[in-house]
């Protein structure tokens, strides 16, 4: 039972060796290991939600000497979520690759993308995060750079860059914490951890390195190329989840382990510098000329909201208002991660069949692809906030926290964010639809339609409906 | 000697340090300032070595300055601005004249970048030293070195760093392992192998006749060295993998490399592929995960960085060939 | 005595490796830059070895210094030779 913590990083690491030896079968093992980690991962939610935080020794060193795995609410739910984006975007790739002599080269950094991203969630060791940190932001650039032109080389060698230079930045933080504190683990970092110049300055350092390779404005520069020019399974899984990795990585600093040595004042940096991400990304995503920009720009903006929480978490006290904002913060980002992911599968989908993804020309692709359109609607409503999506639940949290700490100014910042998804929604909606008449069935490439459908009403209806479970979920943590 | 002497050799490699590095950031001309670097990454080592900290020195002799340097050395040779430099040079000037290849515009631009970056590192330099200083000067006991040597006697080796490396955080290592077999995937699918270089003069094969079974020596014995004394898996490939590069630049095909793609899959793969097993052997055999019996720790650590050096190399030679291998009717002309 | 004899050795090796590196500061072209510094160091570097090598009055720890030698002779002689002929291709080619 407790070795599902070891097998959600073991089992894609052993898959991407196998993929690499044997390419011939490359299909095959993916999808296999895509559903044996998603059972994985869910096996893993119910054991978290029954028998609480899980612990995982590797080596059988006690943790501090050797690195620890563990596991609570929040981790795993943010595993369950990219098993979910991942297994739908495999099985999707798995036709959007069908003939493309690059399959052979995606399949092994595909699964080594996963390995990272499931060892990061699970790590316990600051030193060891470093490492996951390094093998993710390696592996997303890779798969960034698959098979692309020059603008998009560009675009992955400036991505490579800004993670190398957050990493570093990350590792120094580590280095002076160890220095300091004499230990690496962080459950034993959160007891010791003091206020004082030493956890300022690693605390700054590391939260600089992951902004940066969060993307936060103004440290966004480089994500709407990256990841607007990547091929659409990628584009999904690095806007769904990588990001989405170093901002929980953000989170279980500033809110678990750091959160004595946080001032208000502290606090609000990320707030301010997320209430310009939500109204510069969605501006930019609303003059967006292109579909996969829009989606890049409105990342940035989603992110945005994220870092709202920030403030208010801290200026809440601890109590049953502050938990459900932080259910509140959970369920964005889930919410998020799976609509953003359904967006850029169905723009990949526009994109082959009519060779472009210029918003203006899109004209009759509600009529040539209804399921793909579909799904694009149901993304647009999470990323709008409206019910009954899992990010109306998130958003109205937010107000609901904004207005009970009395910090009026993120209400302006939410609003006119939300109105501006509204705008770049519709304006897309707008020129899908055409005079052409209906195809006789509506979903007419199943491997393709169905992951996008799938994520996107996930995110819409099954997040919205069904979010209790997540505040449950929260309660147990380290 | 005695504690002035130490501190005058302190200081000058503290001041060769700083101004290696400012001449390496501040040269013009891209070439120069790799081979400045390589120069700088020399005397880090012996930096290194005068730290007491011999694995780092290796290391980063071995990497830093070593292969590193050679890494940068083929990339400034094959990068396309460099190449138009060179067509400039051929009308007309003497060979051994500097060169600026630059363009004036270019330079005043990246000039301001430069010094914003270069005084955005130093203020982090300092605040860095604060820091650093607060943190050593709070006096906590380092409670991991302790439990590090408390534990090994039971680790299978007895140098803490492989011990470290290979037991107690092998999990780490494993990453890393798999952190190289992502890097050489990525530069598979950045492009294809660049062109050979000429087959090399009698002078040049004569040294590479003896140099070669040398570092290959050499690595054996910085493999098996590791288990008690500074050495191990990484120090092992890189000097494996500068056999390679000095093969390679003497104008040799294939480079001790296999030349069909599965079986070099097969030695990219196997140290991490290795590695994974044994750990996932200990979880069927009712232990958790890397946990090796202590009896059969020292053979299994030899076993798995043999692997690893073997990978290690392989990564390293494949990242200077800068990508994945051609088809076979490429080689074959 | 033999600490004398040594840092006599040491002495004229420091004086051949200024020697070199003058030379490499001052000469001209490339061959006569080369000549300067491979003659020099080589002998430098056997001299200051030597005089290390009588300081210690250690067998294996001379015969490790000798090794040395050796190696660096081998390098420098074949790189030197290898820049000199680099050097010539590019001159001739014009």
């Amino acid at each position: 039972m407790i070795d599902t913590l070891i097998w959600l990083v073991a089992l894609p690491l052993a898959s991407a060796l196998a993929t690499q030896l044997l390419p011939r079968y490359a299909t095959a093992i993916v999808i296999s290991t895509a559903i044996a980690t998603s059972i994985n991962a869910a096996a893993l939610l119910y054991a978290v939600a029954t028998h609480g935080v899980m612990l995982y020794q590797i080596g059988g060193w006690t943790a501090g000497l050797g690195i620890a795995l563990r596991a609570d609410g929040l981790s795993a739910l943010l595993l369950m979520m990219a098993a979910i984006v991942l297994l739908a975007s495999s099985i999707y790739a798995s036709a959007y690759f069908n003939d493309n002599p690059l399959r052979r080269r995606f399949w092994p950094l595909w699964l080594l993308l996963w390995c990272s991203l499931n060892a990061l969630l699970l790590s316990g060791d600051l030193f060891n995060l470093y490492v996951t940190l390094e093998l993710l932001g390696l592996s997303a650039v890779a798969l960034a750079s698959l098979g692309g032109k020059t603008a998009a080389l560009q675009a992955a060698l400036r991505y490579l860059l800004v993670g190398l230079l957050g990493s570093m930045l990350f590792l120094a933080g580590v280095t002076l914490i160890y220095a300091g504190y004499g230990t690496l683990d962080l459950a034993t970092l959160s007891r010791v951890v003091a206020a004082g110049p030493i956890a300022w300055s690693a605390l700054a350092l590391m939260t600089v390195g992951l902004l940066l390779k969060t993307a936060l404005f103004p440290l966004h520069f480089w994500l709407p190329p990256a990841h607007g020019s990547a091929p659409a399974p990628v584009s999904a899984v690095l806007s769904a989840l990588v990001v989405k990795a170093t901002f929980y990585l953000v989170m279980r600093l500033w809110l678990d382990i750091f959160s004595e040595v946080v001032t208000p004042q502290a606090a609000s940096i990320p707030g301010v510098l997320g209430a310009a991400a939500v109204l510069w990304g969605s501006w930019q995503a609303l003059r967006a000329e292109r579909l996969k920009l829009l989606a890049a720009y409105s990342t940035v903006a989603q992110l945005g909201y994220l870092f709202l929480f920030f403030p208010l978490l801290q200026a809440l006290p601890a109590g049953a208002a502050r938990d459900a904002a932080m259910g509140g913060l959970v369920i964005l980002a889930l919410t998020h991660g799976l609509a953003k992911s359904g967006l850029f599968l169905a723009i990949g989908i526009i994109q082959q069949r009519s060779g472009h993804d210029t918003i203006r020309d899109l004209d009759g692709t509600a009529q040539r692809l209804p399921a793909t359109t579909f799904a694009i609607a149901l993304s647009g409503i999470a990323l709008i906030g409206l019910p009954p999506s899992g990010a109306f639940l998130g958003k109205w949290h937010l107000l609901a926290a904004a207005f009970s700490a009395g910090q009026w100014l993120w209400v302006v910042v939410i609003m006119i964010g939300t109105l501006l998804a509204a705008a770049y929604t519709f304006r897309v909606l707008g020129h899908a639809f055409g005079q052409q008449p209906y195809p006789r069935h509506p979903v007419t490439i199943a491997a393709e339609e169905w992951p996008a459908l799938i994520l996107s009403a996930f995110a819409t209806i099954g997040l919205g409906l069904a979010g209790a479970p997540v505040w449950q979920l929260l309660k147990v943590s380290l | 000697m005695n504690a002035t002497n130490m501190l005058f050799l302190d200081i000058l490699l503290v001041i060769a340090l700083l101004s290696l590095a400012w001449a390496t950031l501040t040269a013009t001309d891209a070439r120069r300032s790799v081979i400045l670097f390589i120069a700088f990454g020399l005397v880090l080592t012996l930096a290194w070595a005068r730290l007491l900290a011999p694995d780092v020195a290796l290391a980063e002799a071995a990497i830093g300055a070593g292969l590193s340097g050679a890494l940068l050395l083929a990339a400034v040779q094959h990068h396309p601005r460099r190449a138009l430099s060179s067509e400039r040079q051929n009308t007309g000037k003497l060979a051994n004249e500097k060169q600026n290849d630059s363009n004036p515009a270019d330079l005043k631009s990246s000039v301001a970048i430069r010094w914003t970056l270069t005084l955005f590192c130093i203020a982090l330099a300092f605040v860095l030293i604060w820091a650093l200083l607060q943190a050593l000067s709070s006096e906590t006991s380092d409670t991991l070195a302790q439990s590090v040597s408390a534990n090994l006697a039971n680790s299978g080796v007895s140098n803490p760093v492989t011990a470290v490396l290979l037991n107690f955080r092998a999990y780490d290592t494993l990453l890393e392992l798999a952190v190289l077999l992502t890097a050489v995937l990525g530069i598979f699918a950045l492009s294809e192998q660049r062109t050979g270089y000429l087959p090399a003069g009698p002078v040049f094969n004569g040294l590479v006749s003896w140099l070669v079974p040398a570092l290959i020596l050499m690595a054996g014995y910085l493999l098996w060295v590791g288990a008690h004394a500074p050495g191990g898996a990484f120090q092992a490939g890189a000097t494996l993998a500068a056999a390679g590069v000095i093969l390679r630049l003497a104008g040799k095909r294939n480079i001790g490399l296999p030349v069909s793609k599965s079986y070099l899959n097969i030695i990219l793969v196997i140290g991490s592929g290795l590695f994974l097993l044994v750990g996932l052997t200990m979880l069927a055999l009712g232990r958790p995960f890397l946990d090796y019996p202590p009896a059969m720790a020292g053979y299994l650590i030899l076993l798995i960085e043999t692997a690893a050096m073997i990978s290690i190399a392989a990564t390293l030679i494949l990242a200077f060939l800068g990508g994945r291998p051609r088809n076979r009717e490429d080689r074959s002309c | 005595m033999i600490e004398v004899i040594a840092a006599t050795l040491m002495l004229s090796g420091l004086i051949f490796f200024l020697c070199g590196s003058i030379g490499l500061l001052r000469l001209p072209d490339l061959y006569s830059r080369l000549h300067a510094l491979t003659k020099a160091d080589n002998l430098g570097l056997g001299l200051l070895l030597a005089g290390l090598a009588l300081y210690q009055r250690d067998l294996l720890f001379a015969l490790k210094l000798i090794l040395i030698w050796l190696a660096v002779l081998a390098a420098s002689s074949a790189s030197a030779y290898l820049i000199a002929q680099y050097s010539r291709r590019q001159d001739t080619d014009r």
